[in-house]
This record gives C-alpha cells, structure tokens and sequence, in this order.
C-alpha cells in the first residue's frame, strides 16, 4: 500500500472506525511516516475542533429583517387562502345570497314596492347634489384621481421593494471591486434619469402613456438590476 | 402567530447557520432559512412528535438546502477539476509542523471554497454530527460515497487551511 | 539638415528599446495569467446553449459540425468553470458556479456550434456578439454595459436588452415571430431585408425614430412622436423596440 491508499483509511481511524488489523497496519505506517502522520493530525485537529464546537451557530445578519419576510409571506398566503376558502366557511352572506327563495305574491308586491321606493329617493338625491354643487364634482376629475392614485400607488410599492433590494446590495458593494462598483453606479444612474424624465412628464401630462409606459418598465428593471447584484 | 415567532427566535440561528455552512453563501443562506420557515409554518401540522423537534426542523433544513442544490443542478460528486481551480499546495511550501489551532474564521472560510458536494458532507458529518448512514439516507447515495467525500472535504480542507497561514 | 543631436538620438533609440522590452515583459506576463480552457461537447441539431456569465465578452459563432465547443479565457486561474450537459444542450453558469467568491474577474467566452441552435446569454458586464443562428431563439441580455450585435439571424424568437451600449441586429423577422430591443442608453439599429412584415411598437423617449424606407402614413404616431405603432408589409411578426435614452434607426439590408 501507498501514503494515498493509506490516507484514504485515515478518515476512517479518526472517526474510530475500522478494523483492528487496519488500525495497526495504518498505525505502523504512521510511526514511520511523517507526511500521512500529518495529515493524520490535520484531520484530527478538524474534526476534533469541529465537534467541540458543535451547537455554536451563526446570528441572521439581521434577524428582525428576516422575521418580517417570513411573517409578511405567511400572512399573505393566510389571506389568500382566507379569500379561496369562502364558499367552504359559508358566511351569512353566502348563505343568504344562495338560498332558494319562495314567496307568496303578496311578499313578492312588498318586495318590488320597497325596491322601487329606495331607488327614486335615491336618484331623486343624487339628482339634488348634481344640481346644487355641478361644479365641484366636475373638478373633482374622478378619472384623473384615480388613475393618480393608481400610478402612486404602484410607484411606493415598487419604492419598498427597492429599497429593501438596495440594502442587500449595499451590504455588499464594499465587497466589490471598484471597476463593478462604477459600472453599476453608471447603469443605475441610467435607470433613475429615465424615471425621473417619465416622472416629470406625468406631472405635466398625467395622461401620456409613452410616459407611464417608460416609468413603469424603469422601476421593473430597477428592481431587477439590485435584485441581480444582491447576491453579489 | 406569537407562538410562532417563538419558534423562530428560538430556531433561527441553528437553521441559518446549517444553510451558511452548506452553501458558504450569507445571501443564499438568508433566503434559504426564510423558506424553511415558511415551510416549516407549512407543515408544522404534519409534525407527529416521533422524533425531536430539532431533528425534524434539521431534516427540513437540509431537505431545503438539498432542493435548492438540486435546482441548481448541483450533484453530490461534482467536484471542481484539477487545474480550473488550482487550490493546490504546491511541493514543498507545506508548512512542515503541525496544523497550526483550527479557528472559527479560517474554518469558516475553508469550507466555503468546498465544492457543493464535500461541503455538505463535510458539514452533516463534522460540524452536525451524523453518521455516514444518516447522511447516505438524506442525500441518497452510499453509505462508501459519503465516506469517500467526506476524507476528500477534510484533505482539501487541510490544504485550504495551511494555505491560508502560508508565511506571503 | 540634423534636426536632433546625435546624444538625443541616442536617448530616443535607448527610450524606444527599453519601451519595447517593457510591452513584450508585460504582454508575455499577461498571457501567462491568463488561462484558456477549451471543450467539446456532442450536439444534435436543435441544441440549446445556456450561458450566465459574468464579466467579459462572449462570443458565439456557427459552424457545420454536430458538437459545441466552448472556449473560455479567464482572467482569474481559480475560477470555477463547470459546464453541465442537460437533455437540450448545454448550461454554462458562471455565476452560480462562483456564488460568494469575491472577484471573478473577466471571462471570455468563444462558442461555436450548429446553426439550428437555441441561444440563450447572459451576462453582468461585456459585450454578446452572435452570428449565423437560425434556431429558435436567440437571447442577449446584458444587466449593464456592453454592446451587442446579433447578425445573419434567423429565429422566430429574438430578445436583445441591455442597459448601457448599443444593439445592432442584422436578420429576418419570421412570420409570427417575436422580436424585442431594449435599451437604457444606447442606439438600437435594426438592419432587415426589404420584404419584411411586422408589427411595431417603438419607444424613444427622448430620441428620434428613424424609420427610413420602412416608414408609410399609415403608421401612428403616439405622444409627439416619441412612440411609433403600425404595421409593416404584412405584419406578422411582433417586434417591440424601447430605448430610454438613445435613438432608434430601421435599415434596409
């Protein structure tokens, strides 16, 4: 047997395993081999530093972080399936819109006469605001609000997932060498002028979809862009 | 929910810590650890109380790890090649005496530079503590290939660790 | 007439030698750092090659032999390279092989393989130049700065995007195809034959659109021109071109 074939058995030495006749026959050869009694105590030192140290663990960069992620994703499957399993949990509302229904024709009169009343006193009330404040529900621009609070509101979403991506790259930009670091501060640079541009756009014109188009292509590469260079 | 994050304050450590060592990776560990979680809020129902809390929790970590390798397209003998990642000692600079006091953060470093392969046997044997069975059982192969990777993770180990205090 | 004295003479040609000796110390240390890994891999006729790289040039080229064979300069000796073969060709991650590894350095990539191939590149950094590929899709994304230039292309899918650096694509659009260009900052240019049908969307925010021999009054225009819509010939094809911060140029080939 070679020093390679014998230090192949050394694992198994180590971790007091083998037989008795191989134990005395690696031991032999390591009272006069210096190179495998070496490795022989290499693997000692390991293992043995390995396993006095077992149960010390590492502490979450950041544990409150991390707990969050997985709060938030649970909570939001839980909301989910909150929302899939209606028909099983059968609330009254359920219920009461898929019971059959049997009237008499006298019900069914009361029914249509209450029904009709609410609807003429409701237009009839609508009818009177129109009139007597015309104008500030036409200010009021019900279209243009909402497609601004749309457009808001996709735009902080996208700003929390971007920030939470820029953390995980900042941890790890001092890491990077400063050519990497350059390249990516010039393309970021690239993404934010084109949303700053589309941004001032829609302030003039919120309506122009070029723009609306642009700004949310530029968030979606953005939070690829720090998402690809988290990992860093 | 509470009684949960119980769970995960008194967990989070011991799983995080098996996914950095089995990926080398704090960013990957991170993500890892967050899904066993949510596995674990999963399938915590499934939990039957046959065998440790902690052993079952160790099993859903490195099933996950396991996964994530194998989505990867990791396999167990995958090794780097001789010459592409020449972390080799080269004769005669080996230091002559013995290893010098194994510290956590030469360790940790080491085992990092593993390949996937020895670095989870390497982890489940030396660091975790289970049997070669154990470990053959989990990663299903032979009891012979984990043996044979785990002498392979130790020599390389070795060499990584004497490289590092190599005089420059 | 002497322009220089003989002692200046003798100072340049001295200069000169030792300059010379400087590049040819320098050029050789820099070969001996570098290493060239190079591998063979069979290939059937509609293979598909998958690269994420992470820095440098790749580079993929056609040739009418049935393998894939894969050239790969690397700056960084310790680099892991492990290509894997998988039932529809060949996965080549660089960044998934070197995951938690500082700096990887530059790696440049040379492939070669059967025209009927799917390609599918990525990279952080660097320039993709592709030619000759008449598989199904051709992919070129590039997360920061670099070029790329995909020419002789004929492939029902084509997807080239990057954020700084030009696109120049030379091909044909095929019918019910889809083809998108994107850039942050850039020119895109598009060079095609005089018979092709598509249908367009261009975006050049700040920019111009050329659309040259390509362009009809049929076409619309969208917020004061910085949008194109409409159909070229028969307009089968769906091609989307955005660019944020650079031009848009159709040439006919």
């Amino acid at each position: 047997m070679n020093c390679e074939q014998y230090q192949e058995l050394l694992s198994d030495l180590v971790d007091g395993f083998g037989s008795g006749e191989d134990r005395n026959r690696i031991e032999s050869h390591l009272s006069g081999c210096v190179a495998c009694a070496e490795v022989r105590d290499d693997f000692v030192a390991i293992a043995g530093y390995c396993h006095e140290h077992r149960g010390e663990y590492d502490a979450v960069p950041n544990e409150r972080a991390l707990w969050l992620r997985i709060s938030n994703t649970i909570e939001a499957e839980n909301a989910v399936r909150a929302k899939e399993s209606v028909p099983s949990g059968a609330s009254s509302w359920f219920r009461l819109m898929n019971r059959s229904w049997q009237l008499s024709f006298g019900q069914l009169a009361v029914a249509v006469a209450a029904i009709v009343l609410v609807v003429s006193i409701a237009t009839v009330a609508s009818m009177k605001q129109l009139y007597s404040g015309g104008s500030n529900v036409r200010t009021a621009g019900p279209t243009i609000g909402t497609n601004n609070i749309s457009l808001d509101d996709r735009y902080r979403q996208q700003k929390q997932a971007i920030a939470y991506w820029k953390d995980r790259v900042e941890l790890n930009k001092a890491r990077w060498n400063p050519e990497m670091r350059d390249t990516f501060d010039r393309n970021m640079t690239v993404i934010d002028t084109a949303l700053n541009d589309s941004m001032k756009q829609l302030t003039q014109n919120p309506h122009d979809p070029v723009s609306e188009d642009i700004l949310n292509d530029a968030l979606n590469d953005k939070v690829a862009l720090l998402k690809e260079f988290a990992d860093l | 929910m509470k009684s949960f994050e119980e769970l995960y304050q008194r967990h989070n450590r011991r799983v995080y810590s098996l996914c950095l060592r089995m990926t080398g990776n704090v960013t990957e560990a991170e993500d890892l650890a967050q899904e066993v979680f949510i596995q674990l809020f999963r399938k915590i129902g499934s939990f039957r109380g046959e065998s440790a809390f902690t052993t079952w929790l160790h099993r859903l970590t490195v099933n996950q790890v396991l996964m994530h390798f194998r989505k990867r397209g990791v396999r167990l003998e995958q090794t780097t090649e001789d010459g592409e990642a020449p972390i080799q000692i080269v004769k005669g600079t080996e230091n002559p005496n013995a290893m010098p006091v194994v510290d956590r953060i030469a360790l940790d470093k080491a085992i990092a530079q593993l390949p996937p392969g020895y670095k989870m046997v390497f982890t489940l044997h030396d660091i975790e503590g289970h049997e070669h069975e154990e470990i053959a059982r989990m990663l299903g192969v032979s009891v012979g290939t984990s043996k044979s990777q785990l002498h392979k993770a130790r020599m390389k180990l070795r060499g990584l660790l004497r490289q590092q205090i190599k005089p420059k | 007439m002497k322009l220089f004295s003989s002692a200046t003479r003798n100072w340049v040609k001295s200069f000169s030698v030792f300059l010379l000796l400087a590049l040819t110390v320098g050029a050789a240390h820099l070969a001996s750092a570098q290493q060239k890994v190079s591998r063979h891999y069979p290939a059937g006729k509609n293979v598909r090659l998958e690269l994420k790289n992470i820095a440098g040039t790749i580079t993929v080229e056609t040739w009418a032999r049935d393998e894939i064979r894969v050239t790969a300069t690397m700056d960084n000796r310790k680099v892991n390279f492990n290509p894997r073969q998988t039932d529809a060709g060949l996965v080549i991650d660089i960044a998934a092989d070197n995951r938690g590894k500082v700096d990887v350095g530059d790696m440049n990539f040379k492939i070669e393989l059967p025209a009927r191939s799917s390609v599918d590149l990525e990279t952080r950094s660097g320039q993709i130049t592709v030619s000759n590929i008449q598989g199904d899709l051709v992919r070129a994304h590039i997360w920061t700065s670099g070029d790329i230039t995909l020419s002789g292309i004929n492939a029902a899918r084509v997807f080239a995007t990057n954020t700084t650096g030009d696109i120049y694509f030379d091909g044909e659009f095929s019918s019910g195809g889809t083809y998108e260009f994107k850039s942050g900052k850039g020119n895109i240019t598009l060079r095609l034959p005089a018979n092709c049908g598509f249908r367009l969307v261009a975006t050049a925010p700040t920019k111009e659109i050329k659309m040259g021999p390509f362009w009809h009054p049929g076409m619309k225009l969208v917020s004061e021109g910085r949008r194109i819509t409409g159909d070229v010939g028969d307009g089968r094809a769906s091609v989307t071109v955005t660019n944020y911060q650079g031009t848009i140029n159709f040439l006919r080939r």
